[in-house]
């Protein structure tokens, strides 16, 4: 039951964040936005004024659209090292935007004062990501702990898998073992990140600098309620599951053949967007209720 | 008495093997005794090979291909020219592969061990023990046999390139002592290398192959004999004319399936022979469709598929070396238990590597110098079956909005690194594997898909059918071929094959330019009279019509050329078709219309599959800002759906 509540009261908490789910938006479009003007340039001047243009416009085609990345294979490269750079700074002002998220939900009376409305959210909400940042990177250097944990984990899978594996004649056994290398990788990755979200909330709870004592106590508050919390940690993983398959659905059914329905996929996809930094506030949210109330 | 072994035969029954009821005409004949021995990954084998020599010359040396020797170091011509790898699979150094002549002596006569010595005819590497010469004591005369009798050892290399072991899986190919092609009293019998595969005589085959019992064999041609040996082993008996190679594989894994295959309107009767691996029985319906299709389609289009069996053979993962790979009436082929039925590698595979049943089997295709003749042909026509199978569209990859076809396929291996090597070349010359692969297989079979576009499919198909039945169990060049196309399409061709065949130039053309400029009411001075400027700078009143002068220029951007035929459209929707002889660098044509050009578009039916660049084949006057839109747009979502993942 209190996992139900939790989840709940954290997804309503998410659904009155308006502008917290506007910020998380409008700093994953920033981002988006670079890769826009480079793709947009790669590909006028890949197309140029070929009528093939209107061709790939009208219906994707494969083969057409590799022979072009072969002819204009040049810059790929430069657009993949973007993208790999943008994707790395986001990570880090993620968690910068974790700290706000934190804060806001944390300390909502505290942080907003006497300022006006409007000013007391952005205030509060950068005031909070600011002022956790670096306690967030030592947190994340801290995790590396964790991290290696991981590593060592795929290397007592290996060792144990050998034995079903070595010959390496059995193809069924390779396939299931390669997908129960994924489930429990995936499962491990989920437990170290649910830690460091539940270390988060301690150090913005307690306020406190003391880093590595927070992850200390966040490890042993999940493995005292493993179960209590991967569960909360599951039901909104579906949640987001759930979500993105109703988006795919609708997505993957809008044809993209006009300047019109065009556009009109991109909005669903930035409302998918914000679907999911809804979500990420529903994590920290139905997080903080449960923490609050073990 | 000095030609002791050498037998004289009736010249008039070689000739014409017809009258035996053969056929191919013999030149050689082997029977042959192996013994395979699991323990050390050996054979011991035993043969005797009977050759004609059906020159006009005597002939003093026999030449012999000892190909396992590729595998005896690290210095033997295929290793050096590899580096040990072959189609992303490593040597196992542990492991090397080589055979060993110990005794050669003609039959009832001269022993000729002592004589043998290895000849380097292709790169004088001094480490290759590929080929192996012997010379007689007293010629072969014209239209005489001899008859060898030969014993020898060898070791099969841990699988990496065709031929080997994995476990307790084998694969022999290449296996045994075997004669080069003498031509006109010249021996063609080339070195093991890496970017070739193989030459040989087409005759008769008998093989006992003994194996340990439990172990399932499959071999070129029809089994003839089978017995327990009662000492824990087996002997199997295959036996095959009108073959120039014979290959055979064991394992205790293999399940074997057996269905025979007609056609009713065609005299097609053979058994269809399934060695799965017992890891891919789940593929086992798509090897025997596709199979199935490969048999209809071949014997369809070029000629009855003539022998009583075929073998499939499906290698295990550890032996995937060994996949893709064509020997008379037995090839392998290649798949994994886990393979999504929108991936068509096993189907592609499968109909290429019986195909080769017919381009090297059939027509006995010198691969060493020519080897397009079958590589070549081989991948168009198995692009023609996959197309015409799997659809045009995705008929090598279909899965949900990714769809990729044969064609498709070809082009992209073909692009990138063509102009390195034109496609007639001797195989070991070409500057890379990659670019054999590129010129040999992709840009040959995009050169006749471009010819069939050019002559027309019904004339193509007649082309093929009758250089099939010409050179069947024949051993045809190139100009061979070209002498046919010329003489069923009733052309001059040579500017054709000449170019696509024989230089590694680009064909390219592009629209280099297409404008609509409103044309101007004459101002200035004509003759005497000087015309004043109207002030509206068209010259003509608003409601007047306007005139256009459009202008389309196209370009020759490569050395190749090749006649282009241009789709010009109009606002209005007017279509104006030209014709370019393609020759000249550039040309161009002007309009006069009271509508602007929409587009021109060179190749509007995409024929000329040998153009490098679709991209540039034509320009429309507005260009298209919403596709663009539409990649970048999609790209930017895709990285944020990436970033929630990441940031989640």
């Amino acid at each position: 039951m209190k996992i139900l509540k939790s989840y709940s009261l954290g997804i309503r908490q998410a659904s009155s964040q308006g502008k917290m789910v506007l910020v998380l938006w409008v700093f994953s479009l920033l981002f988006a936005a670079v890769v826009y003007f480079v793709g947009a340039g790669y590909f006028a001047g890949a197309l140029g004024q070929s009528e093939l243009a209107g061709n790939l416009l009208k219906q994707f085609d494969t083969g057409l659209f590799l022979e072009m990345l072969v002819h204009n294979q040049a810059p790929l490269g430069m657009i993949f090292k973007v993208i790999v750079v943008l994707a790395f700074l986001y990570y880090w002002v993620s968690i910068f935007l974790t700290g706000g998220i934190l804060h806001v939900l944390l300390s909502p009376n505290e942080s907003m004062g006497n300022e006006p409305r409007r000013r007391r959210f952005a205030s509060a909400f950068f005031q909070g990501a600011g002022r956790y940042f670096g306690r967030f990177f030592r947190l994340e250097v801290y995790s590396l702990i964790l991290w290696v944990g991981f590593f060592f984990f795929q290397l007592v899978f290996n060792l144990a898998a050998k034995p079903f594996t070595s010959d390496g004649t059995n193809e069924k056994m390779l396939y299931y073992v390669f997908w129960v290398r994924v489930g429990l990788s995936l499962a491990l990755i989920f437990l170290i990140r649910m830690i460091l979200d539940y270390a988060r909330i301690i150090i913005v709870r307690a306020d406190t600098g003391r880093v590595l004592r927070s992850l200390w106590d966040s490890v042993r508050f999940v493995f005292k309620r493993l179960f209590r919390t991967l569960a909360l940690y599951y039901i909104l993983l579906i949640t987001g599951a759930l979500i993105f398959l109703v988006y795919w659905g609708i997505h993957s059914r809008v044809s993209t053949g006009s300047l019109a329905k065009i556009w009109l996929a991109f909005f669903i996809g930035q409302v998918f967007v914000m679907s999911r930094g809804w979500l990420k506030i529903g994590f920290q949210a139905a997080q903080i209720t449960f923490y609050d109330r073990a | 008495m000095k030609k002791i072994g050498i037998f004289l035969l009736s010249s008039l029954g070689l000739i014409n093997p017809s009258i035996f009821g053969a056929m191919s005409k013999h030149i050689v004949d082997y029977r042959i005794q192996v013994k395979l021995q699991p323990e050390t990954k050996g054979l011991a084998g035993r043969e005797t090979v009977t050759w004609l020599n059906d020159s006009l010359v005597p002939v003093s040396e026999l030449q012999f291909h000892l190909y396992l020797n590729a595998f005896k170091n690290n210095r033997s011509t295929f290793m050096k020219e590899s580096g040990g790898a072959h189609r992303g699979f490593k040597v196992d150094e542990n492991d090397w592969g080589y055979i060993t002549v110990k005794n050669v002596r003609i039959r009832d006569g001269e022993d000729l061990t002592s004589r043998m010595e290895f000849i380097q005819p292709d790169d004088g590497n001094p480490d290759d023990q590929t080929v192996m010469r012997i010379p007689l004591a007293a010629p072969v005369g014209p239209q005489e046999r001899i008859a060898l009798e030969i014993e020898f050892e060898a070791k099969l290399p841990r699988v990496f390139a065709r031929s080997g072991f994995a476990d307790d899986f084998y694969m022999a190919g290449q296996w045994f002592p075997k004669l080069g092609v003498n031509q006109d009293g010249v021996w063609n019998c080339h070195q093991y290398h890496e970017s070739s595969e193989f030459f040989a005589d087409y005759g008769v085959f008998e093989v006992e192959i003994t194996v340990p019992k439990g172990y399932v064999v499959g071999a070129t041609g029809q089994r003839t004999s089978e017995r327990d040996n009662g000492d824990g082993t087996a002997s199997y008996t295959h036996y095959q004319e009108d073959v120039h190679d014979f290959a055979w594989t064991a394992c205790p894994d293999f399940v074997e399936f057996r269905e025979r295959f007609y056609l009713e309107d065609l005299p097609v009767d053979t058994e269809i022979i399934l060695l799965v691996h017992r890891q891919h029985l789940n593929q086992k319906p798509r090897f025997l469709d596709s199979l199935k299709k490969g048999l209809e389609f071949y014997s369809r289009n070029y000629g009855p598929y003539p022998y009583q069996t075929v073998t499939l053979v499906d290698p295990p993962i550890k032996a995937m070396g060994a996949g893709g790979m064509e020997y008379p009436t037995l090839f392998t082929t290649m798949a994994v238990w886990f393979m999504p039925k929108g991936l068509r590698m096993p189907e592609m595979v499968t109909i290429h590597e019986f195909g080769h049943g017919y381009w090297y089997g059939i027509v006995g295709s010198n691969e060493f110098e020519e080897a397009w003749l079958d590589e070549g042909i081989n991948s168009y026509s198995e692009m023609k079956a996959m197309d015409r199978y799997y659809g045009h569209d995705r008929s090598m990859v279909d899965l949900g909005p990714l769809k990729i076809s044969d064609g498709d396929y070809h082009r992209l291996q073909f692009i990138p690194i063509f102009a390195w090597d034109p496609i007639v070349k001797n195989s070991w010359e070409f500057v890379s594997g990659g670019s054999y692969g590129s010129n040999v297989y992709s840009k040959a079979a995009l050169t006749l898909k471009t010819l069939e576009n050019h002559l027309g499919e019904e004339v193509m198909a007649r082309i093929m059918r009758t250089y099939y039945e010409r050179w069947k169990f024949r051993h045809p060049t190139t100009g061979d071929f070209i002498a046919v196309a010329e003489e069923v399409s009733g052309r001059d061709l040579g500017w054709f094959f000449d170019q696509f065949l024989k230089t590694a130039g680009s064909l390219d053309y592009a629209v280099s330019g297409i404008r609509s400029r409103e044309e101007e009411e004459p101002a200035g001075f004509y003759g005497e009279e000087f015309l004043a400027p109207k002030p509206d700078k068209s010259g003509r009143d608003k409601d007047q019509d306007k005139v256009y002068r459009n202008e389309v220029v196209v370009q020759r951007k490569g050395e190749l050329f090749f006649p282009q035929e241009i789709l010009v459209t109009f606002e209005d929707g007017e279509e104006i078709r030209e014709i370019w002889d393609g020759r000249d660098r550039w040309r161009r044509f002007i309009y006069r219309r009271p509508v602007k050009l929409k587009s021109a578009r060179l190749d509007p039916e995409n024929k000329i599959l040998l153009d490098v660049n679709f991209f540039n084949n034509s320009k429309v006057l507005k260009p298209d800002r919403a596709s663009p839109l539409k990649y970048a747009l999609g790209l930017a979502l895709k990285f944020q759906e990436f970033l929630t993942w990441l940031s989640f």
